[in-house]
C-alpha cells in the first residue's frame, strides 16, 4: 500500500490561513496508515484549535472518500459537499490530492501527508518497509521474490557489493543487505544458477515519467 | 446487630459524603473490603469462593486475611458470608436498600431491576424482554457485579413493597469478575425457590442473560484489518475483501476495536460514537457557567467502570462542579477523537482513568489506552495541550481513590497557562 506521512501541523496551517471553511477529506483506499473518517474529524479538530490558538476561526468539516485516485469517485461523493468550502485538505497520498484537482478545478487543494514509498506493514513492530520502487520492469522472479532496486541502496543488479558485513548494508548498518538476503532465499529454494547468472542493465526509457496506460 | 456503615450511595446521603470526604483526606488509603474478626466464625466459604484467591487462612490462628493487592472488591465474599463479618464500603444491604426505598417512595414504581455493568447501558434486545414480561417502568439498580447481592437484600426489597426483581447479569463466560455472575445467578435460583415455597408467585424473581457487544457497519468497512489485529479476544475475522466480521461468541465487550477503527464502522452496544460525543458536547455545555463562577480548569475524566466504583452509580448527572465524569466500559473505548473533541470544545484538561496495571477487567484495555493516550499526546503537542491529557490507574479497592488523582491533576494543569484552544467561537 502507498505509505504516508501525516506533515507538520504548523506547515498545514501554513497554507490554509487565507481560508475558513475547510473540507478535509479523507480516503479509504490504499493509503497506511489509513486516512478515512477519524484520520479526517482529527485533522478538522486539530486545525480548528491551532486555529484559535492563533487567533483564526477555521469552520472544518470532514468526510471521507472511497478512493481518492477514482474520479468518478471523487465526484459523485464530494460534490454534495463542497458548496462554500474554500479550500481541501486532502490526507490521500500525492496521486489523490491531484485527482481532486483535476476533479474541482475552482477548489484550492492542499496536501495534508507526505507521500513516502510503496511499502508493507509490519503490524508487531508498527513498522512500514519500502518494498517496490514501481520500476516498471519487475525482475523478481529472477531474485527470490526481493527487489533489490528497491531494497540495495545502490540499486545493484548482480550484487552484492563487497560492502556488505554480517548480513548488514554500508549504507546503513542496520538495515539488512538486500542481495545477501537474496543469495540466502535463493539457496534455500535451491535457485543458486539463477543467482550466478548476469542480468542486464535495467532499460529506464520503459520508466519515463510520467507513464500512462490505457486501461480498457 | 453488627454496625452497618452507610456510604455515600444513595444521593442525600451526605452523612455518607461527608465521610468519603474524611476519609480522602486520611494519608492512609482506606479498603473498600473488611473481615471483622469479631464475627468471622472462619468458615473459609469466603476464602474458596474469592475469583482471586486474595483470602486465606491462616494456618496457625485460624484468621481469615484478605490480601487487599489481589482483591478486586468484586464482593462475592460479603454476599457469600453466612455471619455478615464481611464489611463492605460499596453496596452493602443498608445502603442498597435506601437507595431502593427512596426511589420507590420518588417514582413510586414498584419493580425493580438488578443489572450488572458488564449488560448495561441496556441493549434492545433486553429493553425488549423487559417490555414483554411486563416491566416498563423500573427502579434501575446498577451494581458492578450482582454477585456481591446477598439473598437478604433480595428478601428486603419484597418486603418494602417491592413485586418484581428482575435481575441481568453477564453471561458467564464473560464475567469480569471470572465467578460472580455464576454465583450470583444460582444464588437467584436458590431465592426464588425459596419465594416460591413462601407463596410468591414464580416472576416475582427473574433472570435474564445479556452482554454488550461490538457490531460492526459493513457498509462503511473498507477491510484495513485494524480491529482484527487490535482484538485481544480473536473475536474479529477479516472474512472477505475489505469486510470484517465480528464473532459475537467471542467478543467481550471493551471496545477496543471501536476505539482503533479508522472509519468508524464500529460500535460498541451502549456507547456509540455519536452518544458519547452526545454527552461530551452536552456537559460542555456547562462550562461557561463554571468558568463565570471561577470554577476553574473544569476538566472531563473518561473513567473506566470498574476503576471506580460508588461514583458512577449515584443515579444522577456525573457533574462535580469543574470535574464532569464519563462513564467507559473499559478504558480501551476511550477513543482519541473524543479527547480531542473535548478539548475543541472548550474543556481545560482530561484525564483518562484506567484500572490499575494487572487488574484490566477486559484484556489489557488499559495497556491499549495509556499506548494510544501517548500517540496522541504527540498530535496534542502540536498545539500545546501534552500536558493536560493524562493517564491515571486507579482501583476502587482504595476509597477516594479517584478523587486524590483527579485532585492532583487539577493541581498539575492549574499551574499551566490556560490557552484558548476551544470553546464556542463567534460567528
Amino acid at each position: 500500500m502507498i505509505v504516508t506521512k501525516e506533515k507538520p501541523l504548523e506547515e498545514i496551517l501554513g497554507f490554509l490561513t487565507p481560508y475558513k471553511k475547510i473540507l478535509v477529506v479523507g480516503c479509504d483506499g490504499c493509503t497506511t496508515p489509513p486516512r478515512g473518517l477519524r484520520e479526517a474529524k482529527t485533522y478538522s479538530t486539530l486545525v480548528e484549535m491551532s486555529g484559535k490558538l492563533n487567533n483564526k476561526n477555521f469552520e472544518c468539516k470532514a468526510t471521507t472518500v472511497a478512493k481518492q485516485c477514482d474520479n468518478h469517485d471523487c465526484a459523485t461523493t464530494l460534490t454534495p459537499q463542497i458548496e462554500n468550502v474554500d479550500a481541501i485538505l486532502s490526507l490521500a497520498c500525492g496521486v489523490g490530492v491531484q485527482t481532486l484537482v483535476e476533479v474541482f478545478p475552482e477548489i484550492p487543494i492542499y496536501p495534508g501527508q507526505d507521500t513516502i514509498f510503496l511499502g508493507s506493514q509490519d503490524r508487531d513492530n508498527a513498522n512500514m518497509y519500502e518494498k517496490c520502487i514501481s520500476c516498471g520492469d519487475c525482475i523478481l522472479d529472477e531474485t527470490g521474490g526481493i527487489c533489490p532496486r528497491t531494497r540495495c541502496p545502490k540499486g545493484l543488479l548482480n550484487g552484492p557489493c563487497a560492502g556488505h558485513m554480517d548480513g548488514k548494508c554500508e549504507v546503513d548498518r542496520e538495515k539488512d543487505c538486500a542481495w545477501v538476503l537474496i543469495y540466502r532465499r535463493m539457496k534455500d529454494t535451491g535457485q543458486l544458477d539463477k543467482f550466478r547468472a548476469f542480468r542486464k542493465p535495467r532499460n529506464y526509457q520503459i520508466s519515463t515519467s510520467p507513464q500512462q496506460i490505457v486501461w480498457k | 446487630m453488627r454496625k452497618q456503615r452507610r456510604f455515600s450511595f444513595a444521593r442525600e446521603n451526605t452523612q455518607g459524603r461527608k465521610m468519603a470526604k474524611q476519609l480522602t483526606e486520611q494519608m492512609e488509603p482506606e479498603i473498600g473490603v473488611k473481615i471483622d474478626d469479631r464475627y468471622c466464625s472462619r468458615c473459609v466459604i469466603c476464602s474458596s469462593i474469592c475469583p482471586f484467591e486474595a483470602i486465606s487462612r491462616d494456618k496457625e490462628t485460624g484468621e481469615i486475611n484478605l490480601d487487599i493487592e489481589k482483591c478486586q472488591v468484586c464482593g462475592i465474599c460479603f454476599s457469600a458470608c453466612p455471619v455478615s463479618a464481611i464489611e463492605t464500603l460499596y453496596y452493602n444491604v443498608n445502603s442498597l436498600i435506601s437507595y431502593v426505598e427512596k426511589s420507590m417512595r420518588k417514582t413510586g414504581f414498584n419493580r425493580l431491576v438488578l443489572t450488572c455493568r458488564g449488560t448495561s447501558p441496556l441493549q434492545r434486545k433486553t429493553m425488549d424482554e423487559l417490555k414483554k414480561s411486563g416491566v416498563v417502568d423500573f427502579i434501575s439498580l446498577r451494581l458492578p457485579c450482582v454477585g456481591r447481592v446477598p439473598p437478604e437484600f433480595l428478601l428486603k426489597a419484597l418486603a418494602l413493597g417491592i413485586e418484581k426483581i428482575v435481575v441481568i447479569p453477564c453471561e458467564e463466560d464473560y464475567c469480569r469478575f471470572e465467578k460472580g455472575s455464576m454465583i450470583g445467578t444460582r444464588r437467584f435460583l436458590l431465592t426464588q425457590a425459596l419465594l416460591s415455597q413462601l407463596g410468591f408467585s414464580s416472576d416475582t424473581l427473574t433472570v435474564i442473560r445479556s452482554l454488550i457487544k461490538a457490531n460492526i457497519n459493513v457498509y462503511r468497512c473498507i477491510g484495513c484489518g485494524d480491529c482484527a489485529y487490535a482484538c485481544p479476544y480473536d473475536a474479529i475475522k477479516i472474512v472477505a475483501p475489505g469486510i470484517a466480521q465480528i464473532n459475537p461468541d467471542k467478543c467481550s465487550g471493551c471496545g477496543l476495536c471501536a476505539a482503533v477503527c479508522p472509519v468508524l464502522a464500529i460500535e460498541l452496544e451502549g456507547f456509540e460514537y455519536e452518544s458519547i460525543s452526545q454527552s461530551i458536547s452536552n456537559y460542555s455545555s456547562l462550562i461557561p457557567e463554571m468558568k463565570s463562577k471561577g470554577k476553574t480548569p473544569v476538566i472531563l475524566v473518561f473513567c473506566c467502570q470498574w476503576s471506580e466504583f460508588p461514583t458512577l452509580d449515584k443515579n444522577q448527572s456525573l457533574v462535580k462542579e469543574n470535574v464532569m465524569l464519563l462513564e467507559l466500559p473499559c478504558s480501551a473505548r476511550v477513543d482519541p477523537l473524543h479527547i480531542l473533541e473535548a478539548f475543541r470544545l472548550g474543556f481545560d484538561g482530561v484525564l483518562v482513568a484506567a484500572c490499575e496495571k494487572s487488574e484490566c477487567k477486559l484484556e489489557e484495555g488499559n495497556e491499549k489506552a495509556e499506548e494510544r493516550i501517548s500517540s496522541l499526546k504527540k498530535l496534542l503537542a502540536q498545539v500545546n495541550l501534552e500536558n493536560k491529557l493524562e493517564i491515571c490507574f486507579t482501583s476502587p479497592k482504595y476509597i477516594g481513590e479517584l478523587d486524590r488523582h483527579i485532585k492532583s491533576f487539577i493541581q498539575k494543569i492549574s499551574s499551566i497557562p490556560e490557552t484558548p484552544h476551544g470553546g464556542e467561537s463567534e460567528k
